[in-house]
């Protein structure tokens, strides 16, 4: 990996005041995401990963530690980090195009018109052209998601945070899903950082897997994912795959071993 | 047949939901028709509906049923605007700010146990029997609850909405404004709605009490000379103008919020 560094944690901490009581959430996250770079952490339920990206994404403040993106210390929210959460955040008084569009409200320099054409590009892109006018509430929860998809794309973050996105899609649809996001990646490179606990999505999608361990969160290991691109389902057969696969579970499983005691 | 009619939660054919419901007022109807032409009940309890058709024809004819229709809904609009005015900047700030809930809820809270009829004495004692007394109570009546439903209806707007805002790089009045505000809009409509109808019940009571025009005050009046059919004409014109109040709110959602129709999605 080469790119200049998007994203640079160092000893990240978070603890929480629950009535008074600190609660470690994260216990130390270090880490980079480089340009162009797609990368995933994975961990059980409850680890922190979340909490994690809600600091990248400055919705929540670090107790302690180095947090930069694009060499900028994270201090708040802003249009250079694109969320996409795991319940469905579309705006339901907005029609699928009017959602997409709203994202480049803050954008300078762009014209109704270019506005619009972009906002139909992207979702062209997500395989929704022909459900402009449709409401949020008229789709399927795989559909909303890939407005969801568009609609943060489409305003050119310098990097995409992604939390459990298809978290809440049946199997089918999420695998469909996997593979739409890939296409998208790989036709406008983007940076991604992309929050699971699903390890087949977590090794599919990415260049480089960060496996946490269990509440209070750590970086547990690296696994670096050689899988040559593009990816298909097929993909999750390979014997490459399943040998990552294999790594990555035994790591997850200590965790989880722990996490129950 | 019955298998299908009585199917738990399940959904009814409409021609049988619409024939059901006509059937339902219908037995109400009729029930009332034999009871009182068939000279069961003294009509000085329960006239008969054409005594009712009569007191009505006769209230239009002498302008009285106009003049006290005309009064009421002004105090209940006025009452209701002030209450609202003042219901919906203070929700709005009690359901976005920690600090404003922290100011306002005490009071309201406090306040809104005390019954709104408990009221009446002193409202005369204040303001006299004129309508200002009627807009005092109404205010008491209406204004404590609402406000509360109006910060319920904007703290559910969800967190991961007003998040996703901000990373679009949208300021915090914006997000207010922008967000906030129209996702609310449905809920706070509804809540315009249901307190509008509340809002007759204390009229009424205040009318009672001390007015000389006003359709509570033609129940009151009719009660001192047993005119049963003129108490039974107030209280149904009382309760059309609700219904006709609460379907042109819901008219109004339906055209404003079109894609709140069927419920939102979470």
């Amino acid at each position: 990996m080469s790119g200049p560094v998007k994203l640079r944690a160092e000893h990240v901490r978070k603890v929480f005041d629950v009535e008074g009581k600190p609660l470690v959430a994260v216990e130390d996250v270090t880490m980079t995401v480089r340009e162009n770079e797609f990368v995933t952490i994975v961990g059980t339920s409850g680890c922190g990963k979340s909490t994690f990206l809600n600091m990248v994404a400055g919705l929540i403040p670090i107790t302690s530690g180095i947090l930069e993106v694009d060499g900028r210390p994270v201090t708040g929210p802003g249009a250079d980090r694109g969320m996409v959460f795991q319940k469905y955040t579309l705006f339901p008084w907005l029609k699928v195009l009017d959602n997409v569009k709203f994202s480049l409200k803050k954008k300078k320099g762009l014209s109704a018109q270019e506005k619009d054409k972009i906002a139909r590009e992207y979702l062209r892109l997500v395989g929704l052209a022909g459900f402009e006018d449709a409401y949020p509430s008229q789709l399927s929860g795989g559909m909303q998601q890939r407005v969801a998809i568009a609609r943060a794309l489409a305003y050119k973050p310098s990097i995409l945070l992604m939390d459990e996105p298809f978290g809440a899609l049946d199997a089918q649809t999420r695998g469909l899903m996997q593979e739409l996001l890939l296409k998208v990646w790989e036709e406008h490179k983007t940076t991604i950082l992309f929050v699971t606990h699903d390890i087949d999505e977590a090794i599919f999608l990415a260049d480089r897997v960060y496996v946490m361990t269990a509440r209070p969160g750590r970086i547990k290991q690296e696994v670096a994912v050689p899988i040559p691109r593009p990816r298909d389902y097929h993909t999750m057969t390979t014997p490459e795959f399943i040998a990552i696969k294999r790594q990555v579970m035994d790591l997850i499983r200590e965790e989880s071993m722990k996490a129950m005691g | 047949m019955l298998d299908q009619l009585l199917a738990l939660r399940e959904d009814i054919p409409r021609r049988y939901y619409i024939t059901t419901s006509t059937v339902g007022l219908l037995v109400l109807f009729v029930g009332w028709c034999i009871i009182t032409y068939g000279g069961l009940v003294s009509p000085i309890f329960l006239p008969t509906p054409t005594a009712i058709v009569e007191a009505a024809v006769k209230a239009i004819q002498d302008g009285s049923l106009w003049a006290d229709t005309k009064a009421s809904v002004y105090r209940i609009m006025v009452g209701w605007l002030i209450s609202t005015l003042f219901a919906l900047p203070i929700g709005l700030l009690m359901g976005n700010f920690k600090f404003f809930e922290a100011l306002f809820e005490p009071p309201i809270d406090f306040i809104r146990y005390m019954p709104a009829v408990a009221f009446v004495p002193l409202s005369i004692l204040w303001t006299g029997v004129g309508d200002t007394q009627k807009f005092v109570i109404l205010f008491i009546g209406t204004f404590f609850q609402e406000v509360l439903m109006v910060a319920d209806n904007v703290k559910h707007v969800p967190k991961e909405i007003i998040n996703v805002s901000y990373t679009f790089g949208l300021s915090k009045w914006e997000v207010l404004t922008q967000v906030i505000l129209p996702y609310a809009m449905p809920g706070i409509m509804d809540t315009l709605r249901i307190t509008l109808g509340w809002a007759w019940t204390y009229l009424v009571v205040a009318e009672l009490v001390a007015a000389k025009v006003g359709l509570g005050y033609s129940i009151m009046r009719a009660q001192r000379y047993l005119q049963t059919d003129k108490i039974i004409l107030g209280i149904l014109v009382i309760g059309i103008l609700g219904l006709i109040t609460d379907y042109s709110f819901k008219f109004a959602s339906s055209v404003l919020f079109p894609w709140a129709k069927g419920g939102r999605s979470t």
